[in-house]
């Protein structure tokens, strides 16, 4: 998946309609808010939904909402900058191989660790990375919030403190995408001076 | 901006959108069958029962799915053969046993002694009062154990090749005063029925000159008939539940499954299926018992062993209630560290005479060595 988002990557090879965006870069940037919204609401989702009658049904629906919050937020970004979107890219991709690469480092200390579970690692760490920030500092709120909420709350178990640190992961990762869209703008053009060289 | 540049972007983000919501719905919550029937899946060899091992009575039920027949395959060959003794052979004395006016009510009770961990003897002394090596001092109570994890040793047990993934880390146990002894062992010398399968090795080593595995085992003081063994969808380990029907001295009868659940499913697994695994084998659970139920007849249930579950509200928990829908309230206290692992389910056939006894479902303070508390309950039936 990481190979063809890289592919992607450069948006500003695509060629350009009259305003500079071309349905390359839409595309490229629909597929890395996707991913990276699909994959946050599937963590974020996964505890909370794994104590309904749903279950995995209801994690489906959260990723499946959340991709869309993702392509819509990055789509509205890549129309605009298109610098940011290639930032997010590097951003997957340095999340991507830190997490797959750190799993596959603890996968020898882990019975039956295969390939593709640091492959799914690496694919959470990748959304996480296309928007770092949010997702640490709602991860940061999601572990303080659940964490008191279970010392404090019966009933309240250690598990939905769990689950409140992913969701909070996955709802400050959707809200740094939301935001960066509703502030997006067009860079300003680079000032060209021009220098006159006199060869006596 | 030129209106052909705008209808292509357009029509490029619904076109992603579509990719990411498809790839989505693939990536989150694609949970695979998880039916599972008497029919037999290609493939699949293991276990085979024959007359003359005297194991030709056990029905097996296992899943349908082709990548889960493949890998049950894989791990079935590397456990030995289920060990069934139908009758018990310690007697309790005839003015005591539970009548069809009078009936006593009947212990249940469910433990993972964690391999060779748990004392079993001193369990079965201390919290059902039977008392194996001193017959005459045991209670006249009946009572029926569900195991899950439990130990056996023999040389009959399979040799597989060195390195054969499907054989799991031998389990880490603390030390204990007393020795080890098997599911078979202990059945042998406290004189109860039991019906024994072997989920997986416990680990490639030979100990004392013996391979060993682990399994559910059901150990009783009264009779039992209709074994059966029920292979759950793979969820990265091999996981049974067995099945057998107990027979009251009134005639009442019981069937009862001691079932074991995955503990932690591995990243790929939690993130295509949405964390469905315990899901998935309480599905494959509840499809064999009502398939068994179809065949047999209703007669009351208890389901009751180690579901690794980490809230009561666990999805998988929810179904097999929807099932057991006449179990006793939750408990609040953990059974293994900070978790509710552990349960008993019960099931009637509508008549108010057959119940959990109020306020007998408990959790036994003492591990008895084990990594788990076992859970006890009273059982009324008609």
């Amino acid at each position: 998946m990481l190979s063809v988002l890289a592919g992607s990557a450069d948006v500003r090879a695509q060629t350009p309609d009259s305003d500079g965006t071309s349905a390359g870069t839409v595309v490229a940037s629909a597929l890395v808010g996707g991913y990276s919204g699909a994959i946050l609401g599937a963590a974020g989702a996964i505890i909370p939904c794994s104590q309904t009658y749903e279950g995995p049904y209801c994690v489906r629906a959260g990723a499946v909402l959340s991709g869309a919050v993702g392509v819509v937020s990055a789509v509205l970004i890549g129309v605009k900058d298109t610098e940011q979107i290639n930032d997010r890219f590097a951003g997957a991709g340095i999340g991507f191989f830190a997490g797959g690469g750190a799993a596959l480092a603890l996968s020898t200390f882990i019975q039956r660790f295969e390939p593709r579970d640091a492959l799914a690692v690496g694919l959470v760490g990748g959304a996480i990375g296309a928007s770092p920030v949010g997702a640490a500092i709602g991860l940061g709120v999601g572990s303080a919030v659940g964490f008191v909420l279970w010392r404090t709350v019966p009933g309240f178990e250690m598990p939905d403190a769990l689950g409140a640190a992913l969701a909070g992961l996955a709802l400050g990762g959707l809200t740094d995408w939301a935001i960066s869209a509703l502030h997006a703008e067009r860079p300003a053009p680079a000032q060209v001076f021009s220098l006159t060289v006199a060869v006596p | 901006m030129n209106g052909t540049s705008r209808l292509a972007r357009a029509r490029a983000a619904v076109g992603s959108m579509i990719v990411v919501t498809l790839g989505a719905v693939v990536i989150a919550g694609c949970v695979p069958s998880h039916t599972v029937s008497r029919s037999v899946t290609a493939g699949r060899t293991c276990p085979e029962m024959t007359d003359q091992r005297g194991l030709a009575e056990i029905s097996w039920y296992r899943p349908e799915h082709e990548g889960d027949a493949r890998q049950l395959e894989r791990w079935c060959l590397t456990v030995g053969a289920p060990v069934f003794v139908p009758e018990p052979t310690a007697g309790r004395p005839e003015e005591h046993l539970p009548t069809e006016e009078n009936p006593a009510p009947l212990l249940i009770s469910t433990w993972n002694p964690n391999a060779g961990a748990g004392e079993m003897l001193r369990f079965l002394g201390d919290e059902l009062g039977h008392a194996c090596d001193d017959p005459s001092t045991s209670s006249d109570r009946h009572f029926v154990l569900l195991l899950q994890e439990a130990l056996r040793r023999g040389a009959d047990i399979p040799n597989p090749p060195v390195g054969d993934p499907a054989i799991p880390a031998t389990v880490v146990e603390s030390d204990r005063p007393t020795p080890r002894l098997d599911v078979v062992e202990v059945a042998r010398r406290c004189g109860l029925s039991l019906f024994y399968a072997a989920a997986a090795r416990n680990g490639p080593d030979v100990r004392d000159g013996l391979r060993e595995e682990k399994g559910n085992a059901i150990l009783s003081t009264l009779p039992l008939s209709d074994p059966a063994v029920v292979e759950l969808p793979f969820e990265g380990a091999r996981r049974i539940s067995v099945v057998a029907t107990l027979t009251a001295p009134g005639g009442a009868t019981l069937r009862v499954a001691s079932v074991h659940f995955l503990s932690t499913a591995r990243p790929w697994r939690i993130l295509t299926t949405g964390n469905a695994s315990r899901y998935r084998e309480a599905s494959g659970l509840l499809d064999a018992l009502r398939t068994i139920e179809s065949e047999q007849g209703e007669i009351p249930a208890i389901a009751a062993g180690d579901l690794n579950t980490w809230s009561q509200r666990e999805t998988a928990l929810r179904h097999l209630r929807t099932y057991f829908r006449d179990s006793p309230p939750p408990l609040e206290q953990p059974t293994r560290g900070g978790f509710p692992t552990d349960h008993i389910l019960f099931r009637g056939t509508g008549s108010p005479a057959e119940r959990v006894v109020t306020g007998s479902y408990a959790r036994v303070e003492g591990t008895y060595n084990s990594d788990h508390h076992p859970l006890i309950a009273r059982l009324r039936l008609r």
